[in-house]
């Protein structure tokens, strides 16, 4: 019986960027988990969190979400999207940090279409959790992240291998 | 503060003295299955040395059940979206076991993670704690976080894993369950 | 490689506590993880837990959550609170004897000097319909590290059970 819960890369954000990369994701694990705490430099508390696995943009995403925003329950879904969702971060309407759990599973299998279980959190606006899928076989090499990210905000990848 | 290989760009832990005490890692691999062309599988003489169990897998068919008991006192409850709409929901596990994630139509690929606390006290029920999901690219998908219960103290030493309730249909070709012990 | 889950407290309780604290937590680590396995002695299905950090009170908690009883679904917020109202499910008395909630927090950059998020996934569960399952998003609108949390069980009236049980991880 191994340990695992291994530590890949994590990026820092000195200054704003629209995009950040991971790349070169060794193939050695059984899944990928993602930490996301982040901030937006948009005005706000609203501001939507996109990515992409292994730069393809093209129709092959969808998911289903579900979420409270303090009022109300309520669910969501797309098809072929040409990106999957990743969460909802506050931007400088809010104080608050958005932390977001992603867990990239079997990533390295070319057997079977990836999923990725997310549970993101902007305490400013919304809560939820969802499954994205990626209709390629592909083992994920590059997973990368859209949106508007300000100085501060910090991405960590772990690998986590079975036995 | 960690230490990053410039080499293998890995980190470690620093045990200079003025750094937190190093313990040792407290998530470790177990076992896993592939139980492709399979309806069930059992991960079985489970240590009792962790404090906690975690369960990840990749499943591709329909209706895992997750048992450790395939009698009675079992429930299963759900909050979950599946598109439109948003709901909650109880169950009893049919012909016993609990569900802990439900999947739909075979040949869709649905993933999710299982949390058991304390799984071998036995003054205590167990609880499980899930989120899974099955996303299709069609209507057909749903998200849940879910919960199942045990009506049971003993301590869980085996986990029975059966595609659907009838256990008729076999896992298709990729699933993949890792268990994980957690101190 | 290195191994980047470590435990770093636990406390079971053996005898009732009106609540559960971790002081003088190590600031050498990057994240938090706390899981929880909860029973109370308050009369009832389900009770809420309260969680402060360092202590603190004032008006910096806020949340918001949405969460089912296993046949309606509800989201609420809260804001401007003196401690985190709804931190997780605590399984109350008149649930099945031995039956206990499970709760999951996530708290990232807990020694950073930005204010503090936090994410709680947690149900309780029972040989019955009834049941709470929620998924929380708080914030600690306070830029200090987190030095100490406390857990204690809605109405305090007495406190978690024996065989209540609380891990802390940090993570690298």
């Amino acid at each position: 019986m191994a340990k695992t819960y291994t530590p890949i890369a994590t990026q820092t954000l000195t200054s704003s960027t629209g995009t950040v990369t991971f790349s070169s994701i060794p193939a050695t694990y059984t899944d990928l988990v993602f930490v996301l705490n982040i901030k937006s430099t948009d005005a706000g508390i609203d501001t939507d969190v996109t990515g992409t696995f292994n730069s393809d943009t093209g129709s092959n995403y969808s998911w289903t979400r579900i979420y409270g925003d303090g009022t109300t329950a309520g669910a969501q879904r797309t098809s072929s999207q040409s990106a999957m969702r990743i969460g909802n971060q506050s931007g400088t309407g809010s104080s608050a940090y958005s932390p977001m759990i992603l867990n990239i599973m079997n990533y390295s299998n070319t057997t079977t279409y990836k999923t990725m279980i997310g549970r993101p959190n902007n305490p400013a606006r919304i809560v939820d959790a969802y499954v994205n899928l990626w209709r390629s076989t592909a083992a994920i090499s590059t997973v990368t992240f859209n949106s508007t990210f300000a100085a501060g905000s910090t991405f960590t990848l772990y690998g986590i291998l079975k036995a | 503060m960690a230490i990053r290989s410039l080499k293998t760009g890995t980190f470690s832990r620093s045990g200079l003295v003025g750094n937190p005490i190093i313990m040792p890692g407290s998530y470790e691999s177990i076992a896993s299955a592939s139980p492709s062309g399979s309806t069930s599988f059992t991960f079985s003489s489970i240590p009792s040395t962790y404090s906690h169990l975690q369960i990840r897998y990749t499943g591709v068919s329909s209706y895992p059940l997750i048992s450790s008991n395939l009698g009675a006192g079992t429930k299963s409850h759900s909050l979950y979206g599946y598109g439109t709409g948003v709901a909650a929901y109880a169950w009893d596990p049919l012909g016993g076991g609990m569900y802990v994630a439900i999947d739909g139509s075979s040949g869709n690929v649905s993933s999710g993670i299982i949390d058991i606390l304390d799984y071998t006290n036995t003054s205590k029920n167990k609880t499980f704690r899930a989120l899974h999901g099955r996303e299709t690219n069609t209507a057909d998908s749903s998200i849940h976080f879910a919960s199942g219960f045990w009506n049971s103290t003993s301590a869980i030493s085996s986990i029975t894993i059966t595609n659907n309730v009838a256990g008729s249909v076999a896992f298709g070709a990729g699933t993949t369950f890792a268990l994980y012990g957690v101190n | 490689m290195a191994l980047q889950l470590f435990k770093i407290a636990d406390v079971s309780v053996e005898s009732p506590v009106a609540s559960v604290t971790f002081s003088s937590i190590p600031q050498g680590y990057t994240d938090l993880q706390l899981v929880v396995s909860s029973r109370n002695n308050t009369a009832g299905a389900v009770s809420d837990m309260y969680m402060t950090f360092n202590g603190s009170g004032g008006t910096a908690y806020s949340e918001r959550m949405v969460f089912g009883n296993g046949s309606a679904t509800f989201s609420e917020s809260f804001s401007s609170q003196a401690y985190f109202p709804r931190a997780g499910y605590s399984t109350g008395t008149a649930f099945t004897t031995g039956a206990f909630s499970s709760s999951h927090y996530y708290i990232p950059n807990y020694t950073g000097s930005t204010n503090k998020s936090m994410s709680i996934d947690t149900t309780t569960e029972d040989n019955g319909t009834g049941s709470y399952i929620a998924m929380m998003a708080c914030l600690w609108a306070n830029t200090s590290a987190i030095t100490s949390m406390t857990l204690t069980p809605y109405a305090g009236v007495g406190g978690f059970s024996t065989n209540s049980t609380f891990t802390l991880y940090g993570v690298l």
